[in-house]
């Protein structure tokens, strides 16, 4: 699945997006390698999120060229899509828990909903694993509504791993934690990240979770690229633009 | 030519629910089918509905009799009055007020419910999962309310009969066998046909719009509030608008 020759998980070229008269991302470039996480860093309203959802097909790119797990997905069928969205995981921002369906229930849907037909007991195991991971297990015949933020947070991420992706996008995933909870969870994406040698996309703009989970940080300004790097070097940048994310109180 | 918003808004949501139906047309018997979830929405939908249905149907059969009794007790014929109710109850009363009942309790439920989904970008997750949400979340509840309704407006029917023999009894005597007798013996083939016919298009009608208003949701939570009253405001006029198609198909066919 892998592009062999670069390890190349996901590569987004020349990418650009509008909405009727506005434009939202403009040629957007960048790749991501093998256990690799790339933090995408913007103001509020910048085009993260709809960056995201291009690259997973819930809405799409007017021009350029995205390849994840070395298969190109310009023209891509649905069925193909569902196939390739086996390998792909994604934490949204409002957690996206079904409210009808208890943890387990949540758990179990994409495993039943997977193309390859997957047997009671190994859904059992994995749904264990996935609560162990997260440290939930006492939750499984828990509804949502019964569930903290953070818990909520948590069951959403176990719900990402349980399909085991290779890539995981992360949707502002300490935003309307308090401090101690959006320390946990980062925490956890850094042990996932270790145990399941992931690759991710992280969209934050919550400085502590971009200098945390960042091995390089892609800086979102006005629709377009700032600059990419490591937390090291774009800290060292006199731009404006990229300085306001960096400054010290 | 200025439009009141309210009345531009409605034949807005009545033209985007037809597009919306066509869609739906177009994909509901292409593989994979959904059973499980049309299974679940048919209990939700059908035997969740019931006690509400039921309730309605026995106060408007008792009600319906209550209030025809002294003008046929005037006319000389309380002795028709199950003939009377039994024909009102099952070509024209039982479907329509069941179906504005239903549309009132499913129709607004299935709009929040997807409009909170979609708010909440469950229907999303759902995608991202590997999963058409359009055919989990949309056909099955179609294929529900379209099946549900004509089983509960028979229901109803047999309820609010009850409920009619029972007002007669209140001031007169009447046994249940013979009421039974006067009901049927009034009745014919071309009675019940064109009523569950046209229960089928309301039971239609209810899920097309409920999840239309749904799927289509925006601004936020308040869009949530805005699903569920335009499901059921649509929805009960469209009952009406076919209810009206159905009386003059009828007459045409020669059932009436």
């Amino acid at each position: 699945m892998l592009d062999k020759h670069t390890n190349k998980i996901l590569a987004i070229k020349n990418a650009s997006k509008s909405f009727i008269d506005t434009k939202v991302l403009e040629d957007i470039s960048f790749e991501i390698k093998e256990n690799e996480n790339l933090v995408i860093l913007g103001k509020s309203g910048c085009g993260k999120s709809v960056l995201i959802k291009c690259i997973i097909g819930l809405l799409e790119f007017d021009s350029g060229e995205v390849e994840i797990l070395g298969k190109n997905t310009k023209g891509m069928s649905k069925e193909d899509w569902n196939k390739l969205r086996g390998n792909i995981g994604f934490l949204f921002q409002n957690n996206a828990l079904y409210d009808s369906m208890s943890v387990k229930e949540n758990l179990e849907f994409p495993l039943r909903r997977s193309e390859h037909k997957i047997t009671s007991e190994e859904i059992k195991d994995r749904i264990h694993e996935a609560l162990m991971d997260v440290q939930l297990e006492h939750t499984i015949d828990m509804m949502p509504n019964e569930l903290s933020g953070g818990m909520k947070k948590r069951i959403a991420l176990a719900r990402t791993l349980i399909m085991k992706p290779k890539i995981i996008f992360y949707d502002e995933p300490t935003t309307g934690l308090d401090p101690i909870t959006s320390r946990e969870i980062i925490d956890l994406m850094n042990a996932i990240k270790i145990k399941y040698k992931t690759s991710s996309v992280i969209i934050s703009h919550d400085m502590h979770c971009v200098k945390k989970t960042g091995d390089n940080i892609f800086l979102l300004w006005e629709g377009k690229c700032a600059a990419i790097g490591s937390y090291a070097e774009l800290e060292q940048r006199k731009e404006k633009n990229i300085a306001s994310f960096f400054i010290k109180d | 030519m200025n439009i009141n918003p309210g009345v531009r808004k409605t034949i807005e949501d009545i033209g985007g629910s037809s597009s919306f139906f066509w869609r739906a047309a177009s994909s509901w018997f292409k593989p994979p089918y959904e059973w499980n979830e049309f299974i679940k929405q048919c209990y939700f939908i059908g035997y969740k509905s019931l006690p509400l249905i039921g309730l309605t149907g026995f106060i408007m059969g008792l009600v319906i009799t209550m209030q025809l009794r002294p003008a046929m007790i005037d006319y000389g014929a309380e002795a028709q009055i199950p003939e009377i109710v039994g024909i009102a109850i099952i070509r024209e009363i039982g479907p329509v007020i069941t179906a504005l009942i239903f549309a009132g309790k499913i129709g607004s439920s299935i709009g929040a419910e997807l409009a909170s989904m979609k708010v909440t970008e469950q229907i999303d997750a759902m995608e991202v999962s590997g999963t058409n949400p359009f055919k989990y979340l949309v056909i099955t509840r179609i294929f529900a309310t379209t099946l549900m309704l004509p089983i509960l407006v028979l229901i109803s029917d047999a309820i609010s009969l009850y409920g009619s023999f029972l007002g007669v009894n209140i001031n007169g005597h009447i046994g249940l066998k013979l009421f039974t007798n006067q009901v049927i013996d009034s009745l014919s083939f071309s009675d019940f046909i064109p009523a569950i016919v046209k229960s089928f298009f309301f039971g239609m009608a209810v899920g097309v719009i409920g999840c239309y208003m749904g799927y289509t949701s925006s601004k936020g939570t308040e869009g949530v509030g805005k699903s569920a009253n335009s499901a059921v405001v649509t929805s009960s006029i469209v009952i009406f608008i076919i209810d009206l198609i159905a009386v003059q198909v009828t007459a045409l066919l020669g059932y009436n």
